[in-house]
């Protein structure tokens, strides 16, 4: 299968059907969605997330049987910013925390004032559209992959896939979508679209060295606000010399509803409680940084990041004039008898080539760029072939 | 100021911590020992396997006296002494003081969480700034680390390891030509040692969940057993709500050691038995009642 400029109008996978023609009800077949109730606090709506260890969830309300949102990280953060101001529950009047100095978080805060005052806890309903970047994306569930992964491709994370107005079939969502197109990368893509695969993240010209990073003392809030300002979703955490130690994702925000105070604290701490309970919800440990060198394969960071459910992985190089030590692969060195690793200086002017085998990430390595879902999607969706203009497939539905 | 072993050992059985300069000695000393061990440490049967302590130290205790105290039992630890528990510091520092005082009768492996990045994130680092004012004392658990032994095989036929197994390691003397000492890499045969996880189901290695190793499944498992002529892998690494699960035809098992894991998981530890001919007897226990 090679050179096609257009794909079969076939639908399904297989020998002759190409992925993107699937329809998104086969991607979310037999899922059960989870879904919290609109009038349920923001804590029981954040402990919702974190023990199915998802991202957002559809508001229910049970009077008009009906979806009326969803509640996900971003909208949070943008409630913790406006807030940040607040202290046990009661409000600030808008005047006060005009130091949150965010446009958003200012219109956050009105809205919040609009309803009520002084009472404990927000109904989760009321903060669900706060944040502007995560639109409702639904679609019904003849839709097909090729058209959902257009808006994932311009950064949606996930869209409801409807079986009417008022019951939703499932969530799709962009990992589900990549996971589906690397399933099936041998036997129902193109030419241009395995190629992609083998390509190197520096080919694919992702390797921008324009990375938004902050300390691990930077606190939590200021890490909130950069993250709104730049719309991004994740930020790397560096230390003095810029090496990559740690990672904060808006997603770990979701554990700020078990433990306010640490809406106070630096993305550190925030990060620890948020390992800490990752990893007792698992039973299981992760490794503290997902990363991948210049030279790494496509292919390389879709395994790892479909394995790990990960959304993004830091593209890290070695920092320039550093000496490195072998790869600790099999280096034929005797059975170790006393000798200790002579210690690794930074300082010194040696260079010793890197090996391009290595797909890896190291500790001691600084930030180059960043791969997300979203890039992958928009590579994909660049690299496939494009469907032949069928008045069938109505694309202008997609608004 | 002279090191006082035995008076250390004492003092940590009351749950006492040392003084920054004699866990710097100690450690010192202890590093000495570990270089001295190859990669496969071989020792023999009877011995009590302890899996992840995590800084329970009330826990360990409880070990020592279901299992009896070192000299008069024989210990192999798979590692993750430090992290997650509140008394990390004592855990490790009554490890090592055992080691030294008695290095044939204590081994101990190195874990995932025996690893500088990882101990700044779960709470080891924290504890000891904590305790001691500075980061020397980490420094030295964590240079100490970077030499600990990654495997053991009992009786030419138990393999030991903390995780799993490594795609990179087909026959166990491919271990022996390793660099083991330093931080642990993010990827290669070091890694997976300390981070695979079996996983029924999987036909050969899989990439882990958990971003570094592999999962590996009963096939990979015969395959090794069979090539280096040995009968059972034990490990560590996964939280067991029953304290141990043993897989694959018996052909492996997971035993963990940290009851009512992080003071909230419920779950039960345990402790395995290998008594002289081999045989294998899981000793389940709960967590320590509040001291």
């Amino acid at each position: 299968m090679s050179g096609q400029d257009t794909i079969s109008e076939r639908p399904g996978v297989g020998a002759t059907g190409h992925w993107l023609l699937t329809q998104a009800r086969e991607l979310v077949e037999n899922q059960k969605v989870v879904q919290v109730d609109a009038e349920a606090s923001v804590e029981e709506a954040c402990d919702a997330l974190i023990e199915h260890g998802i991202q957002s969830v559809p508001l229910y309300d049970s009077k008009s049987h009906s979806y009326v949102g969803m509640f996900d990280v971003h909208d949070l953060a943008a409630y913790i910013l406006a807030r940040r101001g607040s202290v046990g529950g009661r409000t600030r009047s808008v005047s006060q925390s005009s130091d949150t100095g965010s446009p958003l978080a200012r219109q956050a805060m009105e809205h919040l004032d609009g309803g009520r005052r002084g009472s404990r806890s927000d109904a989760v309903s009321r903060i669900s559209d706060l944040s502007h970047l995560n639109p409702f994306y639904s679609v019904v569930p003849e839709t097909t992959v090729a058209q959902v992964a257009q808006v994932f491709a311009k950064g949606a994370h996930r869209v409801a896939v409807m079986e009417s107005e008022r019951a939703i079939r499932g969530i799709l969502s962009q990992a589900r979508v990549v996971r589906f197109f690397f399933e099936h990368s041998d036997d129902a893509t193109s030419g241009a679209e395995k190629l992609l695969l083998d390509a190197s993240l520096e080919s694919l010209r992702l390797v921008t060295r324009d990375v938004v990073t902050v300390s691990p003392d930077t606190p939590v809030l200021k890490a909130l606000s950069l993250l709104e300002s730049h719309r991004i979703t994740s930020l790397p955490l560096v230390d003095a010399a810029g090496c990559l130690v740690g990672n904060l994702s808006l997603s770990d925000v979701k554990y700020l509803a078990r433990e306010r105070h640490m809406a106070a604290s630096s993305c550190r701490e925030l990060v620890q409680a948020a390992r800490y309970w990752q990893g007792m919800r698992d039973g299981q440990d992760r490794a503290a940084i997902f990363s991948a060198r210049p030279q790494a394969t496509l292919r390389y960071v879709l395994a790892k990041l479909i394995a790990t459910g990960a959304h993004r992985i830091w593209i890290v190089e070695p920092p320039a004039g550093a000496m490195h030590r072998e790869s600790s692969g099999l280096t034929g060195s005797s059975d170790n008898g006393g000798a200790r690793r002579a210690s690794v200086s930074s300082a010194s002017s040696q260079t010793v080539p890197v090996d391009l085998n290595r797909f890896a990430g190291e500790f001691g390595d600084t930030v180059c760029g960043v791969v997300s879902l979203t890039d992958i999607l928009r590579l994909i969706v660049d690299a496939a072939p494009k469907p032949r203009a069928d008045p069938e497939y109505n694309y202008a539905s997609m608004d | 100021m002279k090191l006082d072993v035995d008076d250390c050992i004492e003092r940590l059985y009351k749950g006492q911590v040392l003084e920054e300069w004699e866990i710097i000695q100690i450690c010192a000393r202890v590093e000495e020992l570990f270089i001295d061990e190859p990669n496969i440490v071989h020792i023999s049967a009877p011995v009590t396997v302890i899996g992840d302590v995590h800084g329970q130290f009330h826990d360990l205790l409880e070990i020592f006296a279901i299992g009896g105290r070192v000299p008069s039992t024989n210990y192999l630890f798979l590692g993750d002494y430090v992290d997650r528990g509140q008394h990390s510091v004592e855990t490790i520092s009554l490890l090592v003081s055992l080691k030294l005082r008695y290095p044939q009768r204590i081994h101990l492996l190195r874990g995932n969480h025996e690893s500088r990045n990882i101990t700044k994130t779960y709470g080891f680092y924290a504890e000891c700034m904590h305790k001691y004012q500075t980061s020397m004392v980490w420094k030295a658990f964590t240079d100490l680390f970077d030499c600990l032994s990654l495997t053991v095989i009992i009786d030419d036929s138990i393999f030991c390891v903390h995780g799993g197994l490594s795609p990179s390691i087909v026959l166990v003397d491919q271990l022996r030509m390793l660099d083991r000492f330093g931080e642990i890499p993010h990827e290669g045969p070091l890694a997976d040692l300390v981070w695979s996880d079996p996983h029924v189901g999987t036909e050969g290695f899989g990439r882990s969940p958990r971003g570094a190793g592999y999962t590996f499944g009963s096939q990979v498992v015969e395959r090794f057993l069979h090539a280096n002529r040995l009968s059972h892998i034990l490990r560590a690494h996964q939280l067991c709500m029953e304290g141990f699960q043993v897989l694959f035809n018996d052909k492996l098992s997971t035993v963990w050691s940290a009851p009512n894991y992080c003071y909230r998981c419920g779950n039960v530890a345990s402790l395995l038995q290998i008594d002289p001919y081999l045989k294998r007897d899981f000793i389940t226990f709960d967590a320590a009642p509040d001291p």
